[in-house]
């Protein structure tokens, strides 16, 4: 790139990384409070710009750990983010390896099926009827299968498979590998980025989700972490034995409570990703740009 | 073995054979083509409810079919104009503000020359994405609509009253449209950089030679180039126009009834319909003009974009 070192130019370059900067601790300030507020041991409200504990402590979080409500939820989240993202990249590498055969009989009509879900959907109520007819209500099954795929992750994945050359398919064949040694041994290692991307796609969803949880889930034993922490912002009842308690016997502040039940939800996403940015970004873009 | 026989027969067989060959590609598309099945044309079928006096213990079969009835009870209904308004402003803000913000966005970080500082905002901006609306409505309240929260306190009224945003209707739609840009503008702003990376840099020397100012480049090069991405995004985005997300909405209304006015839209309509009051017909209606106005926008705006001369999506 010709670099343009005109006044005006520079004059722009240094206002747009102050602009980006301030911008970007308007986008970091929320955490960063709600990090040092779930820390505050004191019971005294706060005054006016007052951003650090008065008193540092933890007993928000041992509350939390040590209750019988929230490292239920929490368990039930790891297990729904692990049984579903392993669910979901099976149906969603098998079917995509499939359609990615230009030789299948069959292909464009299929892929043509799913691709309209993309466009069209039944809606909430009626897929709320099936999950039910299904005698999935209320179980950990309706937290893992409704979801476990979409359209899109299916179309990049298939795009990779695509991409794959024909020839190490060809000599594989030639020392006697079946198919489904093929798509094992052969193309799922040549496309890890995008299954990593896709993935972790996948973990997001299942770790975040929260609108499954209150449409399928009635029994607050069952109840994911996010419906959890929803229901201890949204009802002040305590995080800490699972129903409401009178202040005098609480130990800490219901704030506190509350501020570290967020972070707690949010801190497996949020120290997860980074690791992953470069092949999530690739396997994102690598969808939707038209060559 | 070779046989005579006529050409028609032996073709079709030798489709089934072909099929035969691959039956090992055709089992292992079964599992997720039954998901598709079951989970995405099912609820289609479902849609049917909405032309029935549906009731649970008759079925989908047996729940006897009344046309057209639902619709008509659906438009005589003032709550369905005050969604469909709520909708389609939200919709609306969101086109005007998010969308061109997270463009410009893109625009600015590709502007910087120093990556590593780049890289580190992006991280920054990404972040919030990666959390639930569940995480990101909680800090809203948690700060803004709380006695405890830092701007509740910050913006109390002179009697001390804290500022509880939620209870504030007025603010209701630019606060769900600042929570859109703080979760997820940096994340749509990805797709753009990946197009700005992929625009020819010969073209930028060039432009450069001949003498154009960064703001000439700009307006000649690099919107030139975006073009067809935001053509894509503006296509995709036109059909998700009515679903302002179930999440986002839900988790900040929490059953305020102040709130019904401004903020209910489709789907929080829907749920607290058909699953909490258990009307499923009418529920199911409104889910079902929601996805068929939603069908038509997507197929509206890949016809323009073609007229236009950009690629669309199909």
């Amino acid at each position: 790139m010709v670099r343009d070192n005109s006044w005006s130019s520079r004059l722009f370059d240094f206002c747009n990384y102050v602009l980006l900067s301030g911008l970007a601790l308007v986008t970091a300030f929320p955490f960063v409070y709600c990090v040092l507020r779930s820390f505050e041991g004191s019971w005294l409200p706060a005054v006016g710009v007052e951003i650090l504990p008065k008193q540092w402590s933890l007993t928000a979080y041992t509350t939390l750990l040590q209750g019988a409500v929230f490292p239920r939820a929490l368990l039930i989240s790891v297990i729904i983010t692990v049984l579903g993202t392993l669910l979901s990249l099976v149906l969603t590498t098998m079917l995509a390896y499939a359609l990615s055969k230009k030789q299948l009989i069959g292909r464009r009509f299929l892929t043509g099926g799913i691709l309209f879900t993309f466009l069209f959907n039944g809606g909430m109520i009626p897929t709320y009827l099936i999950v039910r007819g299904l005698g999935m209500l209320d179980s950990l099954a309706a937290l893992i299968f409704p979801g476990a795929m979409g359209a899109y992750t299916f179309f990049i994945m298939r795009q990779s498979f695509a991409g794959v050359p024909a020839s190490l398919e060809e000599s594989a064949r030639i020392d006697g590998a079946g198919e489904f040694l093929i798509y094992y041994r052969v193309y799922l290692p040549l496309v890890k980025p995008m299954l990593a991307a896709v993935g972790l796609l996948y973990v997001v969803r299942q770790w975040n989700l929260f609108f499954d949880g209150i449409l399928y889930i009635s029994t607050p034993e069952k109840w994911p972490l996010q419906v959890l922490v929803r229901q201890a912002i949204a009802t002040a009842s305590s995080l800490g034995t699972g129903e409401a308690l009178s202040a005098s016997q609480m130990v800490v502040s219901p704030e506190a409570l509350q501020m570290a039940s967020i972070i707690l939800s949010a801190l497996p996403m949020l120290m997860l990703y980074p690791f992953f940015q470069r092949s999530f970004i690739k396997g994102l873009t690598l969808g939707a740009i038209k060559e | 073995m070779p046989k005579a026989e006529n050409l028609a027969s032996r073709d079709r067989r030798s489709v089934w054979q072909q099929v035969w060959r691959m039956r090992v590609l055709y089992l292992m598309a079964l599992p997720g083509l039954l998901w598709f099945a079951i989970f995405k044309y099912g609820p289609m079928w479902g849609v049917m409810t909405a032309f029935q006096d549906y009731s649970p213990f008759l079925g989908m079969l047996g729940s006897p079919w009344v046309g057209w009835k639902h619709f008509q009870e659906l438009f005589a209904r003032p709550d369905f104009w005050i969604l469909l308004k709520n909708t389609l402003i939200l919709g609306v803000l969101s086109l005007v503000i998010y969308f061109p913000f997270t463009i410009v966005l893109a625009l600015l970080l590709n502007e910087l020359r120093n990556r590593v500082f780049r890289e580190a905002l992006q991280t920054v901006f990404y972040a919030p994405y990666f959390v639930s609306w569940v995480v990101i409505a909680g800090i809203t309240i948690l700060t803004f609509s709380s006695a405890q929260g830092i701007f509740s306190r910050l913006l109390a009224s002179d009697a001390g009253q804290p500022f509880m945003l939620l209870n504030k209707p007025e603010y209701f739609r630019i606060t769900v449209i600042l929570q859109q840009i703080w979760k997820d503008a940096g994340w749509g702003s990805v797709i753009f950089l990946a197009a700005l990376s992929g625009i020819d840099q010969q073209l930028y020397e060039a432009a450069v030679i001949d003498g154009a100012s960064r703001w000439k480049q700009l307006w000649h090069i690099t919107l030139v180039g975006l073009r067809p991405t935001i053509v894509i995004i503006l296509i995709m985005r036109l059909g998700s126009f009515l679903d302002v997300g179930f999440e986002q909405i839900y988790t900040l209304i929490n059953n305020n009834p102040l709130l019904y006015r401004v903020g209910d839209v489709f789907d929080t309509f829907a749920f607290r319909k058909g699953i909490q009051e258990g009307m499923f017909s009418y529920a199911t209606t409104v889910s079902l003009f929601k996805s068929v106005i939603a069908f038509v926008l997507v197929l509206g705006a890949n016809w323009l974009a073609k007229k236009t001369g950009e690629e669309g999506l199909f």
